[in-house]
């Protein structure tokens, strides 16, 4: 056996006495010692120093380098532990910026500055003997500080937790409790030496791989980017000496590890304590990642939506494995920080598992991920499931088109409907649900600011949300909306926030956006704004085409949940199936339908506005305010009132109501456009008015027509005309040369309020005249001016007998007339319109003829006895159009010989027995012929000589003075007037007879008793309370008085 | 007379001091140092503590009854140093025995709990020390934290009475030696802290300036698993914490010689108890005493620089014989050799009614009876424990082969292992103190304890001076 040194390595000693060897022990000579490895965390302090921890992380480092160069001398799990622990500091601080996106407020970490100076002061003075002992060592374990530490300190729910310590050594410490306790070694969960680590939280690595201070992770096996930057960091020529044991330990790993790139370019930026101090230790500059791998990609929640979300018109998450019969979706769990940096496109994938949901995020090449289930344990997100929550919701957009010329898309309009079915309690409000909008500049999503209504100054915003409805079950609103309005820009993601019991969840929406295209068509379209009904028609710009109602196709409006289109089923209800029906009912009154199909939704739609019962002030479109596609469909909600007489204003308040009305026709014609690759900016829009449009009501409707068009359209005045509703006709038929003869034609344009009249000789207009009894004078109640009463003889005859089948019906049947404020006229134009269940027009036909022909007799005597004063030749055509003359052949006589023989009677009777053959035209198209015509009408054609005939001869009056002036005079000659028309009346109710339209009846003598009966009295009383009464005398009187008894007339006869 | 102040740090120091009382006893040449031995661990009711401050105290005691009044002492023989108290120089009366004890645990002694919950020191106070360092009591030592002694004896150490008293007690031609281990707590802080205090007493340039030694024992021994047995100390970083220490002294060592001593495999597992420490004496610690002897001999000018010393064993086995242990070891073990040979001598001389002396000399009943003779072999059977222990320690230090003391006629010849003695058998121990005793003509004094031992080790020496 050979001699042995008592020593702990042998050094070449001589003999075995005590021999002077070459000097100490040194650094060199200790790395021949194969020492025993150890698991345990206990006594690790090895030096005679306090500042021993620093040297026992160094000596880790030093160990673990040496593990790298033999793995046979294992460094041993205590040190490895600090070895991780210490880089876990590092990839913290720079995963720092990421990890604090991710973390809520109660989480924090912050970097404090120890001045030797200051408070080692301090501590000299509280705790003497450790600062004695500190000031002794400071000066040569730590002389490369600087004089300053700093501390890494967690804070979580407001405890503290230091974590790191700067050293001069190894960059960090870590504080001798966080070390991990022997005894669980193995486990998943550690344990830590001190007991203030017991409520240490579990922080989870950037990966979601293990945690930190948990579970040990040498440098080789850490994140591609944090090994980069830690090697870029100890290569750097600044470091102190005294961190070379650390430093070769990272060096080590240069051609050791792939990932390796010298080249690698960090995006990081200083780390600051929080006095601003850079982290700069003994040459080691710490910084936080602010690469794109920093982003938060991902919300902490995930929203199950109860429904496939629509691929057509939103971005939709990829489903690894799909199947058929999915019938959910997820809001794409995209954060707020996300989108500020997203500038590529982008795909979300997520794939399903039985305990949790994988989301991840395809961007630049790169995967980023994202785990959640349904308690969000564990460190994963959390799903939240709508349908758990009793939570129906669907977004509608409208419009769902751009515009390429991006100042086109100047408005957005978007309404969150959604209904909380829980019992009893209910929890969520339509005031926890949020959207934030963003739009994409540079690439990048960048949230769009609310703006206050008031404020005129911003570019573009979003208007404060408005709540429109609460989900009140005992007021018949089972689900809230809200409307966000967007102005001058496009969004480009919608964010989700619900305020939930379960917590505050978000989720993102990317519309798809459909891009109308840039082409060279342009379009006109004409709106013809009549007191019953509107009509809208367009015709493409320069082209020959038969003019078209306004219809389309496609959605105007993007919902979110998905739908297959099947050519059995009207788009719209496939749209709407998908809706919740809790939701649907404030989706179709308070909102624009999801597209005019021509069937469920055509022009002309009734001119109606849903507004709110109460408050009514501040009209806004859709806030409040819409055109009720539905009316005479279906019913309102229990806080929604219908108003039909949008026309006819005379109050600033009434016009702001018919401007939403216009406006939201212009945006539905904005829609149009673009959808069919339009220029906006080339359309042209011709509006009609009444004859009896003058002074201000004119004025206020050119000006309506005009600003929202340059609002919705963009459009000058020079593109929008005005045409009159009464000649428009004529252009339209005389292009489908539908006039036998044109040398002199009359246009008789029977609307609800009015009917006008033009009179062509030679295809120029001559006279026009207009008057306000339309046909709705056949529904109402005659001169009554109580809005509640109820005199008419159709509604008191058929009120209680009509039903139904539809339940919906039935229902607005019996809430309209429960209601006392819809007229008799609305009723009744309800039962018409829904004729195939209410079967109102047989009724009518059976019963009421002598009615409709006394109505449709005055207005042809009138016209005939209006020409003759005028001097002009009897007409050899007369058309009857509007919406209003639909009665005629509809209720009156579908034999237009009968028509014809009657309206030549009336000529005849007027003209004298001489008069050549009437061609009389009741066209198929009745309301859209005014539209059309409007369309065709050359802007040079002479405008017609208004005529205001008072039914006697062509004396016009200045002013209602002058008429009343002259009434007794007028009295006389139209008592006459009247005499001879219920004489001819009565002639003409044998025509009926004859042509078997009427049975022969009893009443004839009845009828002539009533028709007779009280003329004068009508005639002076309605003089007085209508014209004398009701008007300043300096106005223009612009109807005419023949109608004053035959309006009461017409009551009474439907009474019979 | 010349002193060398040891200062015994930590366990390691005790059971060091422990074999250079036993060397002492056993007649290893102080070169005319008196030793003052000074005990620094923070254990209060450490049994091995007071264990050996019984035996320097017996030690004390023998070596004044043996030499007291003697006038004409001679060159060496048992008990031959003096060991002198601390308290005992200059009149000083401070306690002695207990210089750094501490009840209190570390974060009480250090008043941790006045700094406010705010104060960032708190983090400092984190970052140095575990919550266990602060809670553990100071009376059962640093547990294995040096980075804990470091505080506490350097509070300790500086402004102590006892520093003072050894300043004040401090001679021209005095030393310091320094025993410690290095993987240990206290004996680790401790020995820098007192090295550097040592170094930067200014007051004192002699004590500033002395010549200084330090036996610096690294891990030769290790615990049981502290898994098991529930305790702070983990024997499995011996070693590592040797190595941290020692780079950390790299730089740092101030004394002129600084001894290594240790094993390079542990050869022997302890139970592992910090309150307790009843290590069984081991052949390193021995060692490290024979490093202060060394030291002793070393010229009275400093060296210019650190001397590093190491020594060697001729072959690296578990049982140590002399020759195993080379022959520079014959001082040991001729020490041990007589000590063993002078027990089997007051074993039988108070029943050997033929021996002379017991009447020429009076070392009859009332003498063997007496207290000191009662007092020394009380001494020797510890002697003997503790040569036992080192026998049976791993390594063992196996030198001595010793003979039943009941068998009269045993051959002696090889007491020595592997080593031939000239005296066959115990009567050739016997002739040789009746030769001393007809030689001595010292009337100055009635000193028959004195006469006895120094007979007695007249005798053996005779035989075992042959070794050397």
């Amino acid at each position: 056996m050979s001699s042995v040194e008592l020593n702990i390595i042998e050094r070449g000693l001589k003999g075995q006495g005590w021999t002077e060897e070459k000097g100490p022990i040194t650094s060199g000579d200790l790395d021949k010692i194969s020492e025993q490895r150890t698991n345990s965390s206990i006594a690790l302090n090895a030096l005679p120093t306090p500042f021993a921890r620093f040297f026992v992380v160094k000596e880790a480092f030093r160990r673990a380098l040496e593990e790298l160069k033999n793995s046979e001398k294992s460094a041993g799990e205590a040190y490895s532990r600090i070895v991780s622990d210490t880089l876990d500091v590092f990839e913290l601080l720079y995963n720092l910026s990421f990890h604090t996106k991710r973390w809520d407020e109660s989480r924090k970490i912050s970097i404090l500055e120890w001045d030797i100076k200051a408070n080692l002061s301090d501590l000299k003075r509280d705790v003497p003997i450790l600062a004695d002992s500190i000031d002794t060592y400071i000066k040569d374990d730590l002389k490369a500080v600087g004089g300053k530490l700093f501390f890494i300190v967690l804070s979580e729910n407001g405890k503290d937790f230091l974590i790191g310590t700067s050293s001069p050594y190894t960059g960090f410490i870590t504080p001798p409790d966080l070390d991990k306790a022997m005894e669980d070694n193995g486990k998943s969960n550690v344990s830590y030496m001190g007991a203030r680590y017991e409520k240490f939280p579990r922080l989870h690595r950037k990966d979601d791989k293990g945690s930190y201070f948990n579970d040990i992770r040498l440098f080789g096996d850490r994140e591609k980017n944090f090994k980069n930057y830690m090697f870029s960091l100890v290569d750097n020529k600044n470091l102190g000496k005294e961190l070379n044991e650390f430093r070769d330990y990272i060096k080590h790993f240069e051609h050791l590890d792939p990932e390796i790139i010298k080249t690698w370019q960090p995006q990081t930026e200083p780390l600051r304590s929080a006095d601003g101090t850079d982290l700069i230790i003994n040459g080691l500059p710490i910084a936080v990642d602010k690469g794109i791998s920093t982003v938060n990609f991902f919300n902490d929640t995930l929203i199950q939506l109860p429904f496939r979300l629509s691929r057509r018109f939103y971005k939709t998450m990829v489903f690894a494995n799909d199947k058929e019969d999915r019938d959910y979706d997820y809001l794409l769990p995209i954060s707020r920080e996300a989108l500020e940096i997203i500038d590529a496109d982008f795909t979300c994938k997520c794939k399903v598992t039985a305990t949790k949901i994988i989301v991840t995020l395809d961007y630049k090449g790169q995967e980023y991920r994202k785990e959640y289930n349904y308690d969000g344990h564990g460190g994963l997100g959390r799903i939240v499931r709508l349908a758990q929550e009793n939570i129906n919701f669907n977004l509608a957009v409208f419009p769902n088109i751009l515009s390429p010329n991006l100042v086109e898309n100047n408005y957005f309009k978007i309404m969150a409907v959604m209904n909380d079915s829980t019992t009893d309690y209910r929890p969520f409000s339509i005031d926890k649900l949020e959207l934030q909008f963003y739009y994409k500049d540079n690439y990048k999503y960048l949230g769009i600011d609310t703006i206050d209504s008031g404020n005129l100054q911003a570019p573009f915003g979003v208007r404060p949300a408005v709540v429109r409805t609460r989900q009140n079950i005992e007021r018949n609103l089972n689900a809230s909306s809200k409307f966000y309005e967007l102005f001058n820009h496009q969004f480009d993601a919608i964010k989700l926030r619900f305020g939930l019991d379960s917590g505050t969840c978000e989720g993102i929406l990317f519309p798809v956006w459909e891009i109308s295209q840039r082409t060279n068509y342009s379009y006109t379209y004409a709106v013809d704004l009549g007191t019953t009904n509107t009509y809208i028609s367009c015709v493409r710009n320069n082209e020959e085409y038969e003019p078209e109602q306004l219809s389309m196709e496609e959605p105007m409006v993007s919902y979110l949940h998905d739908y297959r289109e099947s050519p059995q089923y009207p788009l719209i209800s496939l749209i709407e199936k998908g809706i919740s029906s809790n939701c649907l009912k404030n989706f179709n009154t308070e909102f624009i339908p999801s597209l005019i199909d021509g069937r469920t939704y055509s022009f002309p739609i009734r001119t109606a506005l849903c507004v709110p019962t109460g408050d009514r002030s501040k009209p806004s479109l859709f806030d409040n305010t819409n055109i009720a596609f539905f009316y005479e469909k279906a019913t309102a909600l229990g806080n929604q009132e219908i108003l039909t007489d949008i026309k006819w204003q005379d109050s600033a308040e009434g016009y702001y109501k018919l401007r939403l009305f216009i406006r939201e026709l212009l945006l539905i014609i904005k829609t149009d456009i673009l959808k069919k690759n339009g220029l906006l900016s080339e359309t042209k829009i011709v509006w009609f008015r009444p004859l009896s449009f003058k002074g201000s009501a004119f004025d206020n409707y050119t000006r309506i027509w005009k600003e929202e068009s340059k609002y919705i359209l963009g459009i000058g005045a020079s593109q929008i005309e005005c045409v009159s509703e009464s000649e428009a006709p004529y252009y339209y038929f005389h292009k489908k040369r539908s006039f036998e003869n044109v040398d002199s034609v009359s246009i008789v344009d029977i609307g609800g309020g009015s009917s006008d009249f033009i009179y062509f000789a030679d295809s120029r207009p001559v006279i026009a005249n207009s008057v306000h009894f339309g046909c709705d004078i056949l529904w109402g109640n005659g001169f009554n001016e109580f809005e509640n009463v109820r005199d008419n003889g159709i509604f008191r005859k058929y009120s209680d007998s009509i039903h139904f089948e539809d339940e919906e019906l039935e229902k607005l049947n019996a809430q309209m007339q429960e209601n006392r404020k819809t007229t008799t006229k609305d009723i009744i134009n309800f039962w018409l319109n829904n004729d195939i269940q209410s079967g109102l027009t047989k009724r009518l036909r059976e019963s009421y003829k002598p009615l409709f022909l006394y109505h449709f007799a005055s207005i042809v005597y009138y016209m005939a006895t209006m020409y003759k004063a005028k001097g002009l030749d009897c007409p050899r055509v007369v058309l009857f159009c509007g919406n209003g003359s639909r009665y005629i052949d509809g209720l009156l006589s579908s034999n237009i010989k009968t028509i014809t023989e009657i309206v030549t009677l009336v000529f005849q009777e007027v003209y004298g027995d001489n008069i050549k053959k009437i061609q009389i035209i009741l066209p198929d198209v009745r309301k859209e012929s005014t539209c059309y015509g409007g369309l065709y009408r050359k802007k040079d054609v002479e405008v017609p000589q208004e005529f205001n005939f008072q039914g006697i001869d062509d004396k016009e009056y200045e002013n209602v003075e002058a008429l009343v002036k002259d009434f007794d005079n007028l009295r006389y000659r139209l008592l006459s007037s009247f005499s001879s028309f219920n004489n001819l009346y009565i002639r003409l109710l044998n025509i009926l007879i004859r042509y078997s339209e009427l049975e022969k009846f009893s009443q004839k003598e009845i009828i002539k008793e009533i028709i007779t009966t009280g003329i004068e009295d009508s005639l002076n009383r309605n003089f007085k309370t209508q014209i004398k009464e009701a008007l300043p005398e300096s106005d223009i009187y612009h109807d005419s008085i023949f109608f004053l008894p035959i309006i009461d007339n017409i009551l009474k006869l439907s009474r019979i | 007379m010349k002193k060398v102040f040891l200062f015994c740090i930590g366990g390691t120091g005790l059971r060091v001091m422990k074999s250079v009382t036993m060397l002492l006893a056993a007649g290893m040449d102080a070169k005319g140092f008196s030793i003052v031995p000074v005990l620094i661990d923070p254990h209060i009711d450490l049994e091995e503590k007071r264990n050996l401050q019984n035996l320097t105290n017996e030690y004390e005691s023998l070596h004044k009854s043996i030499y007291e009044g003697i006038k004409q002492p001679p060159a060496n023989g048992f008990f031959y140093t003096d060991i002198t108290d601390i308290s005992k120089l200059k009149g000083q009366q401070n306690d002695y025995s207990d210089p750094i004890a501490e009840k209190k645990p570390f974060g009480q002694y250090l008043n941790i709990g006045k700094l406010n919950s705010g104060d960032i020191n708190n983090y400092l106070v984190q970052t140095l020390f575990s919550q266990d360092n602060l809670d553990n009591s100071l009376s059962v030592g640093f547990k294995g934290s040096p980075n804990v002694g470091t505080v506490v004896l350097g509070e300790k150490i500086k402004g102590a009475n006892w520093y003072k008293t050894f300043c004040n007690a401090f001679q021209q031609e005095d030393r310091v030696f320094i025993i410690s281990s290095i993987f240990g707590g206290t004996g680790a802080s401790g020995y820098p802290i007192l090295e550097k205090k040592i170094r930067q007493t200014n007051d004192f340039p002699i004590v500033k300036n002395t010549v200084m030694g330090a036996v610096t024992v690294l891990p030769y021994y290790s615990l049981e698993d502290p898994a098991t047995t529930g305790s702070d100390i983990d024997s499995s970083n011996f070693l590592t914490k040797a190595k941290s220490a020692l780079a950390y002294y790299e730089n740092n060592i101030e004394s002129d010689y600084i001894y290594y001593v240790g094993e390079q495999k542990v050869k022997k597992i302890y139970p592992n108890d910090e309150s307790k420490q009843e290590d069984t004496a081991h052949f390193i610690e021995l060692v490290a005493a024979t490093a202060l002897f060394d030291f002793l001999g070393k010229p009275e000018e400093r060296p210019e620089k650190t001397q590093a010393l190491s020594r060697s064993i001729k072959e690296d086995c578990e049982k140590l014989t002399f020759s195993k242990l080379g022959d520079s070891y014959s001082d040991v073990v001729k020490a041990v050799a007589d000590m063993t040979i002078l027990s089997r001598l007051v074993h039988i001389l108070p029943d050997e009614k033929q021996f002379p002396l017991s009447k020429n000399r009076g070392f009859e009943s009332g003498f063997y009876n007496d207290k000191d003779f009662t007092n020394l072999r009380a001494f020797l059977i510890r002697f003997a424990k503790w040569y036992e222990e080192l026998k049976d320690n791993s390594r063992g230090f196996d030198p001595i082969n010793i003979a039943d003391p009941y068998n009269r006629k045993a051959d002696l010849s090889n007491w020595i292992s592997d080593f031939s003695l000239n005296a066959k058998d115990e009567s050739y121990y016997l002739l040789e103190m009746i030769k001393a005793s007809n030689k001595d003509s010292d009337n100055t004094h009635t000193n028959k304890f004195f006469r006895w031992m120094n007979y007695a080790y007249k005798a053996i020496n005779k035989y075992t001076d042959k070794i050397k």
